[in-house]
């Protein structure tokens, strides 16, 4: 599998998820490297990691409910970050909530997906992730 | 004009002969010629002088001939000016001179000589006598001029006095008018005076009355903090006899102490505050210390009481607000009770959109695994139980977000903003899964509304998706339209499918009613719940014409004015 550019960053506490967008990507043919980290502080810690600078994603999928830090801290904290601020987060949620809609946009998220309720269902959303975002061409962040 | 003096009048004669020619008395100078003037005068003074002269020339010398000259002298007395008389005199002398040397010889030289001047002597007396007479006569002209000038003079003045008078009379009259207007005018003023302060008691019974009968109490100040009136309602809440109050300093009696106990100095009380610096305040969380030594809550106004431009006092309104700080603070008990239940619920709702809709995920995920991986060990048997399982996950599913957008709507704020509603419709239609058999249209002219644009879109969204959805026929349309009227906009969603029973039209509306339950997963019932609510939050109403088999029609409608709802 071809490997190219930044990675994309997957923040999720459900293991299923995580497998079945993996999955997802794979079978879209997409050649991301996938990082995945449990809860926000988590994914904190590697955006913070000065070791990781050169691999900084271009993208994040975040979860909203997770433990430790969920979504929301998550977001407001790499949000006000002026090195991290640029990189795109696409929420992927189970909520349909329209506050919690309003509250991530509110925090300039880049979109919001509703988790599917099948395996097609990741294909579909793999699928028009790519479509929207090119992800095999998304530029490096620095 | 000269005046003579009686002590001078000798010494004027030759004066008055070189002096200019005037009219004594009148003051008038005289424009009539002097030949004209004296012509009469003049002929009989020749007439006379040279009749002498012939009779003296005819008789002898030593006759006193000269003598006769003394007429003419007389003569000139006729004559208005005195000069004539020195005149005629002269004449006399030089005739009678003249008559010496030219009268025939006759008599002695001497007797000759003696008449001749004994006859002027004659003449010369009788021209002084004559000047003298002539003064006298002009003085008393002169005196008799003034005398009727004066009076002339006087009675000009008369006239101007007349004229004077004339106007201080008309002055007088127009004054009496004047004093007569504003007599009336007073009168009035009385009169108004008096009806004035006939009402201004009446209103000040009818002032006390009110004060009296307030519910509030009401009390007056004077600049020491002294009570000047109570009403007795405010007496009667302070445990007091109004006159126990008045004359008494207010603060010292009933306002001595702040709600905790603790001393409320004069010098910071509001009360005094307001004739202290001229400005009214309204207090709500000070208590006033009844006469048991209990304190009640009240609610004051005071404000500080004028006379003219100086401050004289303060009027203090309060009320007893016992009742209603009982009220408010059970008040602020429901509300935080409420604020607590409505935080509940929000975690509620935000623990069923996360905490159920997550292990449903996962039972309908695992699912689809395991037909994928195992599906030659389930079996057919097997695999309608997976499906069935998996389409209830899924079901369940949409059931949890339907309810959840159904509780959402009208919990969440969602704000109006103008709407183009063709533009929506079309959006909605773009995102639909295609589905060739059924056409969508929408019939121009949509309007653009003002609403909230996402509760629009679910209104649309789930009754275009509903048409499809139960059309239960294999070809057709839905339409979109909207009619115009008074006050509303109507908009119609009309599809040729299967139509509605008129029994279920009521029913369609209710939560969690489906009429064809099985067809889909997405189908839950709570749909047309959800547009009911909508549509009616936002001052519309919603109903539905079907007949069956035929045509499903619903129709809402939206206010055109968005200050109407």
């Amino acid at each position: 599998m071809m490997r190219n550019g930044s990675p994309i960053l997957i923040v999720e506490d459900n293991e299923t998820d995580i497998l079945c967008l993996k999955e997802a990507f794979e079978k879209n043919d997409i050649g991301k490297e996938i990082i995945t980290a449990s809860n926000g502080e988590e994914a904190l810690a590697y955006l913070k990691n000065d070791s990781s600078t050169p691999r900084l994603p271009n993208l994040i999928l975040l979860d909203l409910n997770m433990p430790i830090m969920n979504g929301f801290e998550f977001l407001r904290a790499i949000k006000s970050d002026t090195r991290l601020k640029a990189i795109p987060v696409v929420v992927f949620t189970s909520s349909t909530s329209r506050a919690d809609m309003n509250e991530t946009y509110g925090n300039c998220v880049a979109g919001y997906i509703e988790k599917p309720m099948d395996t097609k269902g990741y294909l579909e959303v793999v699928r028009v992730l790519n479509q929207y975002w090119s992800l095999s061409y998304l530029p490096t962040i620095n | 004009m000269d005046v003579f003096l009686n002590k001078r009048k000798a010494f004027f004669f030759l004066r008055v002969i070189f002096t200019e020619q005037r009219v004594m008395g009148t003051g008038h100078k005289i424009h009539k010629s002097w030949l004209q003037e004296y012509r009469w005068f003049l002929l009989l003074e020749g007439f006379l002088a040279s009749g002498i002269f012939y009779t003296d020339l005819s008789l002898e010398l030593g006759v006193a001939g000269g003598t006769l000259y003394v007429s003419l002298v007389l003569v000139a007395l006729w004559a208005r000016q005195k000069r004539y008389v020195w005149g005629m005199a002269v004449l006399g002398t030089l005739l009678t001179v003249l008559g010496y040397w030219l009268s025939p010889p006759g008599g002695e030289f001497w007797k000759v000589l003696t008449n001749r001047i004994l006859s002027l002597l004659i003449i010369w007396a009788t021209a002084v006598l004559c000047y003298l007479f002539k003064v006298n006569e002009f003085e008393l002209e002169e005196a008799h001029g003034k005398l009727e000038a004066q009076f002339r003079s006087l009675a000009k003045k008369d006239v101007a006095l007349e004229y004077f008078n004339r106007k201080l009379e008309e002055k007088v009259e127009q004054r009496t008018d004047q004093l007569h207007a504003t007599n009336l005018f007073l009168e009035r003023e009385v009169k108004n005076n008096l009806q004035a302060k006939k009402e201004l008691e009446n209103a000040h019974l009818r002032l006390k009355t009110i004060v009296n009968a307030a519910g509030v109490g009401v009390y007056g100040l004077d600049l020491e903090g002294k009570t000047t009136f109570c009403n007795p309602a405010g007496a009667a809440m302070l445990g007091y006899q109004v006159e126990e109050l008045v004359g008494k300093s207010q603060h010292a009696l009933i306002h001595h102490s702040r709600p905790d106990g603790s001393t409320y100095p004069k010098e910071e009380c509001l009360i005094y505050s307001a004739f202290a610096k001229g400005v009214s305040y309204r207090v709500r969380d000070e208590v006033f210390w009844r006469k048991d030594g209990t304190p009640i809550p009240v609610e004051y106004i005071s404000s500080p009481l004028y006379e003219g431009k100086t401050i004289v006092g303060a009027v203090v309104t309060f009320k007893d607000i016992s009742a209603q700080k009982q009220i408010e603070r059970e008040r602020e008990i429901l509300l935080s009770d409420l604020e607590h239940k409505n935080i509940e619920l929000k975690n509620f709702a935000h623990a069923v959109s996360h905490d159920l809709k997550e292990p449903l995920r996962g039972i309908s995920i695992n699912s689809n695994w395991l037909l994928q991986d195992y599906e030659e060990v389930l079996g057919e048997a097997g695999k309608k139980l997976l499906d069935r399982l998996s389409f209830n996950a899924e079901k369940m599913y949409h059931l949890i977000n339907g309810l959840l957008k159904f509780a959402e709507v009208g919990n969440s704020k969602e704000l109006s903003a103008p709407v183009q509603s063709g533009y929506l419709v079309a959006t909605i239609i773009r995102y639909l899964p295609p589905e060739k058999s059924i056409e969508i249209e929408i019939k121009a002219p949509m309007p653009e509304i003002v609403y909230p644009p996402i509760l629009l879109e679910q209104v649309f969204q789930n009754l275009i998706v509903n048409g499809i959805r139960h059309f239960g026929k294999k070809k057709g349309k839905v339409v979109v339209s909207c009619i115009s009227q008074e006050k509303f906009w109507c908009f119609r969603v009309w599809d040729n499918g299967q139509g509605i029973k008129k029994q279920h039209f009521d029913r369609i509306f209710e939560m969690f009613q489906c009429l064809d339950r099985h067809t889909s997963p997405e189908s839950t019932g709570i749909g047309l719940s959800l547009v009911k609510k909508v549509v009616e939050q936002n001052g519309g109403k919603i109903w539905v014409e079907s007949e069956f088999g035929e045509y499903t029609c619903f129709n809402f409608t939206v206010p055109k004015k968005f200050n109407e709802r």
